[in-house]
């Protein structure tokens, strides 16, 4: 008997025109670690939130142990003992552990008063029988990424989860923390627990799942044993198109310096040396908490140095932006930074190319609209052109910013974890569109918290560690996981 | 096949998403209306034709519905770009009672005739613009807070200009306080005898559709637009994003100005006490409904008239107080514009299913 079953679910977004899922099945079995693969608006997340109960099918069964149910809230799926892991932490910042967890469920004193004490209890002695690390006293606000996972599981058990659905749990986190959680996660299977994976990495996914059903189009498309594949063959069930191929094209030499940081030093960044010269990738890999983000900031020009330098065609980077250089940024924060999320995908994908345009041929609209397509369609982008870019999937959204910068044929680019949220064909054509840019001789810098991107794209490579480069040559950026752990610890 | 065109139908656009609000916020007011007529009449039926076909029921009353409808859809026109800009301005009110005591001042002082006018029109885009321009001048330069400077701004200027109505400006062989009248030949012509018909509502049309193009079909209208929903985005794009803090702010009070400028160039014949009557705080209630669509900015300003007129009729002929006009008209703007009740209510029109 399945723990879960998911029998032709259908489910579509008439707002935003979009089709999710055409008859998607899934059966999780109990002591399970079920992966659930596919390309970016495959239907994952959709098919997950009606598993749990945040979304109600257009058509379709769900079955919990044997028994049809159906869902009307979040909380109906938890009694039915499913529990969702989000892909960003949805705990209130300024509680504690203990507080999350009993959150809705408070243990009270007399039937009133809330009763902390034992709050913290019952959530210690929880964490103490699954092996779990996180304090249960601890403020959430003062956790690290995988403290903060371990409490979403957690908060998910303690409702008497035995079903778990896991949306990208490691989309936040590094290499030592996914370690830790893939740990958790097989205690959890051995404890009888069935899990549902979500996730486009296919070396995780091949390390950890027991069974991987692969969704194309809003459809199962198969469902396989883990043993059965290699990281390839995966790639290629998402997505067929040779995403494997991912080979160093050969570089032409480097030319003129083009970004320089001189002694560069902003919060806890620096001093820092660095060039990067026209028709060279520049690399440089850290985990979160580095100051990975103020060398971001530093590099796009968002943020002065407080000390130093840093110079892009000579210029500092206050002045440059004003003498019209073509700079393409594609930023971690996306949302935040590289689109507008109320406006139109249109809107979008033709904001650097909009003074590109006579007056009269914006205002015709057709030349604008065709171009649109053409960029949308050179990255794969799929979404309606007049559908506001929030309706896209997050893996929609970064071929977006990616079409839209990389389409300004920039002399520099500035790029900051560029597969985050792509899957297999879509980070093998991203890398390979960033290649392109330095061919044509654009200079480019690299930053990513994931070692395969550095060591997949960077013609010379550096570790950021507590705010300190280090290079490291081509012999050890094979390593570079490794190098980066040692690096932390 | 293009495989972006292969995919289903797309999103319904937001003009016609605006005329469906539109629809469903004038359905809504006549049902309040209907309902207000029932709870408070003694005459339900008589008070709420009244009300709802009291305004259109001739030409001089449709002429006077649409009349009153112009500096409402000039004032909520630039409360929109404004807002589109991502600033949220309230000094509305204020600037349409500077820009009617600015007109009526160089109406009266200016030589009669079409340059009179003009300077009076010019007047009062010039009060309105001084009364926003500290605010864009400190959104600017100093980061200020639009909704609170606009705010403290207009409450300034409202009690200054009365002041000045009711004090040195006054006409004294006037019963209202009122400024010195506006020569005839300086008013606003009328374009069809015997009905309070001014050019106004064609220019605001005017203005309406020339905001839309702007909008929609310029590169400037549509980073300005970019920039209102993602500041920092637009900054990132290299956007002229320094233009964007201050000319919407800016624009707005233009609008407002040369709204205020209407009142007192129209049948006021001057500026009296009180003139701006809430337009201001209407014009952001028209620009809401309106639901950030210049052309849906003129239908939304009609109605808001219409339920003022309509409104007004009732209480002349029924004992329906003149401001139930305010109460429906709050309602109507609470279900246009939040977004859950919009929702449910056109998927129950609309007979989709809801997810």
């Amino acid at each position: 008997m399945d723990a879960l079953a998911l029998v032709g679910i259908h489910k579509s977004f008439p707002d935003t025109g979009t089709v999710a899922l055409s008859g998607a099945d899934l059966r999780v079995a109990r002591g399970e670690i079920h992966a659930l693969v596919g390309e970016n608006g495959a239907g994952k997340s959709t098919l997950a939130r009606i598993a749990c109960g945040m979304l109600a099918p257009d058509r379709g069964g769900i079955e919990v142990r044997g028994s049809a149910v159906a869902f009307r809230s979040r909380r109906d799926a938890e009694r039915a003992g499913i529990g969702l892991v989000p892909q960003y932490s949805m705990l209130a910042e300024g509680l504690t552990v203990a507080q999350n967890i009993s959150l809705g469920h408070e243990p009270r004193r007399l039937g009133l008063f809330y009763d902390s004490r034992r709050a913290e209890y019952e959530a210690a002695m929880l964490a103490q029988r699954y092996g779990f690390s996180v304090p249960a006293d601890a403020v959430v606000a003062a956790l690290g990424p995988s403290q903060r996972r371990e409490a979403e599981i957690l908060r998910a058990m303690a409702r008497g989860a035995d079903i778990l659905v896991l949306d990208e749990p490691t989309s936040i986190l590094d290499e030592s923390e996914t370690r830790t959680l893939f740990d958790l996660l097989r205690r959890l299977r051995a404890a009888g627990a069935a899990i549902v994976y979500i996730s486009h990495r296919a070396r995780e996914i091949l390390d950890l799942a027991d069974r991987v059903t692969v969704l194309r189009d809003g459809v199962a498309l198969t469902t396989l044993a883990a043993g059965q594949l290699d990281e390839c063959g995966l790639a290629e069930l998402i997505a067929p198109t040779g995403a494997c191929a991912s080979g160093r094209d050969g570089a032409s030499a480097p030319g003129q310096p083009v970004l320089q940081f001189l002694g560069a030093e902003a919060g806890p960044l620096g001093p820092v040396d660095l060039v990067v010269r026209s028709g060279e990738i520049v690399g440089v890999a850290a985990f979160a908490g580095n100051a990975m983000d103020t060398l971001e900031d530093l590099s796009a020009g968002v943020r002065l140095p407080d000390r130093g330098t840093v110079a892009a065609f000579g210029l500092s980077m206050d002045r440059l932006r004003r003498r019209g250089h073509r700079i393409a940024y594609i930023p971690t924060d996306r949302e935040g930074r590289g689109m507008s999320l109320r406006s139109s995908l249109r809107d979008n994908v033709l904001a650097g190319r909009l003074s590109g345009y006579s007056p009269v041929e914006y205002a015709a609209r057709k030349t604008p609209h065709a171009d649109a397509l053409a960029l949308a369609k050179s990255m794969d982008v799929q979404g309606h052109m007049a559908a506001p870019a929030e309706a896209l999937s997050g893996g929609n959204r970064q071929r977006l910013v990616l079409a839209r910068e990389l389409d300004k044929r920039p002399e520099l680019v500035v790029v900051a974890n560029p597969s985050q949220g792509l899957d297999p064909a879509a980070r093998s054509k991203a890398l390979g569109a960033i290649r392109k840019a330095r061919d044509q001789g654009a200079a480019v810098l690299v930053l990513s918290q994931d070692p395969d991107d550095i060591r997949d794209l960077a013609d010379r490579a550096f570790v950021l560690y507590r705010g300190k480069l280090k290079p490291i040559d081509s012999e050890e950026a094979g390593g570079l996981s490794a190098l980066l752990t040692g690096a932390r610890t | 096949m293009n495989e972006l065109c292969a995919l289903p139908p797309p999103p319904q656009s937001r003009a016609w998403e605006a005329l469906r609000r539109l629809a469903l916020s004038s359905g809504l007011a006549l049902v309040l209306v209907f309902m207000v007529s029932v709870l408070v009449s003694d005459e339900p039926l008589k008070a709420f034709r009244a009300f709802s076909l009291g305004p259109l029921n001739s030409a001089r009353a449709l002429a006077t519905l649409l009349e009153a409808a112009a500096p409402l859809m000039l004032s909520a026109t630039g409360a929109l770009v404004a807002f589109k800009a991502g600033h949220f301005t309230l000094g509305g009110e204020g600037q349409v009672y500077a820009g009617a005591f600015m007109a009526a001042l160089a109406g009266a002082w200016c030589p009669e005739g079409s340059f009179g006018l003009l300077a009076a029109v010019m007047a009062g885009v010039l009060g309105g613009t001084l009364v926003a321009a500290p605010a864009a001048a400190g959104k600017r330069w100093a980061g200020a807070d639009v909704l609170l400077v606009t705010f403290l701004l207009s409450q300034a200027a409202l009690h200054v200009v009365d002041w000045a109505i009711s004090g040195p400006f006054r006409d004294a062989g006037n019963n209202l306080i009122a400024m010195d009248p506006i020569p005839q030949a300086s008013l606003l012509p009328r374009l069809v005898h015997n009905l309070p018909l001014t050019p106004v509502p064609l220019v605001a049309g005017l203005v309406s559709v020339g905001v839309w193009i702007f909008l929609s079909r310029t590169r400037c209208g549509t980073m300005l637009a970019l920039y209102g929903r993602n500041s920092r985005f637009a900054a990132l794009q290299n956007f002229p994003v320094r233009s964007f803090e201050w000319a919407p702010i800016i624009f707005a009070g233009a609008m407002h100005g040369l709204a205020g400028a209407a009142l007192s160039l129209g049948s006021n014949g001057t500026a009296v006490r009180g003139i701006s009557g809430g337009l201001g705080w209407n014009a952001i209630g028209a620009a809401l409904v309106a639901g950030g669509e210049p052309l849906a900015v003129v239908p939304a300003a009609v109605l808001f008239s219409w339920l003022d007129s309509g409104a007004r009729q009732a209480a002349i002929f029924t004992e329906l107080p003149p401001d139930a006009a305010m109460i429906i008209k709050a309602l109507v703007i609470m279900a246009a514009t939040a977004k859950p009740a919009y929702t449910r209510l056109k998927a129950l029109l609309g007979g989709r299913k809801r997810t």
